[in-house]
């Protein structure tokens, strides 16, 4: 997006990196931030992210989505999608990372080396647009991964209560929905919380006892 | 004017969309999809002490080495070089391979360990 700000391409080379003394880097994890297209993921990377959300872009081909017409037309599907990402150092050596997911259905097949390796998701919701999350919450129900559905109150009015929410989006008793303000560092901090909740759950039920 | 159908018309239409798309690939000798799978986004990627001397190496790649003289991740490399995400890949897989990066995936921690979740969760809650 704002890619003025960027020196790093710039034509003087700045002077190579001075390796005296080797630091060893923080560990890594994520989480996925998903939900339909303006519904305030790069708002809640935003409000908690310790840098300034980075954009990043991958190139999708027509073999990487399965959808190959040999012969006539032959026209190849290449298609640009934009991620926005965020980070935050957890303590001296763990550092989380907020991957805001492209919530289209098209974009479904990006989700795999998203969600690879992810501690959880928080599905964010606009109560006005429910059909928009379907292809996140489908995909994390498929995938096995712990998530959770934060409806972003933009007004501080939802269009419908939490329970109907859960009912029109068929999840089950175990998926926490909750109210939240994307804009709100503390809220977008709980929001993430009830995400690792489930997540412990999810990691104690599976660990061999 | 041309019908759209008319293949030449539509390729000089479409002349800076296709450089565009195909120019990041042109980095990678056209390769697409020969990075290393233990390569993830949040990956930490850090500069190794290097013998060879940097100037063979192209402008992008660099740039890599010398934003990796702090740990960063893949994504981070991506964004802020304004690589296409596949492309960064495959270049840190090359310099990884030619001894000038360091790619950390030895020290990703298993998702599903409660230990990892219970850290996350200690040091989120000292967010105010």
């Amino acid at each position: 997006m704002d890619f003025a700000r960027s020196p790093e391409l710039a034509p003087t080379p700045a002077p190579l990196p001075n390796f005296s003394r080797p630091r060893k880097p923080p560990v890594p994890v994520k989480i996925i931030v998903a939900g339909g297209f303006g519904v305030g993921k790069t708002t809640a990377v935003a409000a908690i992210s310790e840098i300034a959300p980075l954009t990043t872009e991958a190139e999708m081909t027509a073999a990487a989505i399965g959808v190959d017409v040999p012969g006539a037309g032959s026209e190849k599907t290449t298609t640009t999608v934009a991620m926005d990402f965020g980070c935050l150092n957890i303590d001296k050596t763990l550092k989380l990372y907020l991957f805001g997911a492209p919530g289209q259905a098209r974009f479904g097949f990006m989700w795999d080396d998203l969600a690879r390796g992810a501690l959880g998701a928080l599905v964010i919701v606009d109560s006005n647009r429910l059909d928009d999350c379907h292809p996140a919450v489908d995909y994390f129900e498929r995938a096995g991964l712990p998530f959770a559905v934060g409806v972003n109150a933009f007004d501080g009015e939802l269009a419908h209560d939490l329970e109907e929410i859960r009912w029109a989006l068929t999840l089950n008793d175990r998926v926490p929905v909750f109210e939240f303000d994307a804009r709100r560092r503390r809220s977008v901090r709980d929001a993430l919380l009830v995400v690792l909740d489930v997540a412990l759950i999810h990691a104690t039920e599976k660990r061999p006892a | 004017m041309a019908p759209v159908t008319d293949p030449e018309q539509e390729y000089t239409d479409r002349d800076d969309a296709e450089q565009s798309r195909l120019r990041p690939f042109v980095l990678t000798a056209g390769r697409v999809a020969a990075h290393d799978p233990d390569i993830d986004l949040h990956t930490q990627v850090t500069a190794r002490p290097h013998h060879h001397p940097v100037d063979t190496l192209t402008r992008e790649q660099q740039s890599i080495v010398r934003l990796c003289a702090e740990a960063v991740s893949v994504a981070e490399i991506s964004a802020r070089l304004h690589l296409h995400l596949g492309v960064t890949k495959i270049l840190v897989g090359d310099l990884r391979a030619a001894g000038f990066l360091e790619v950390h995936v030895q020290d990703a921690v298993s998702p599903h360990d409660p230990e990892t979740i219970l850290r996350v969760i200690h040091g989120l809650r000292t967010f105010t």
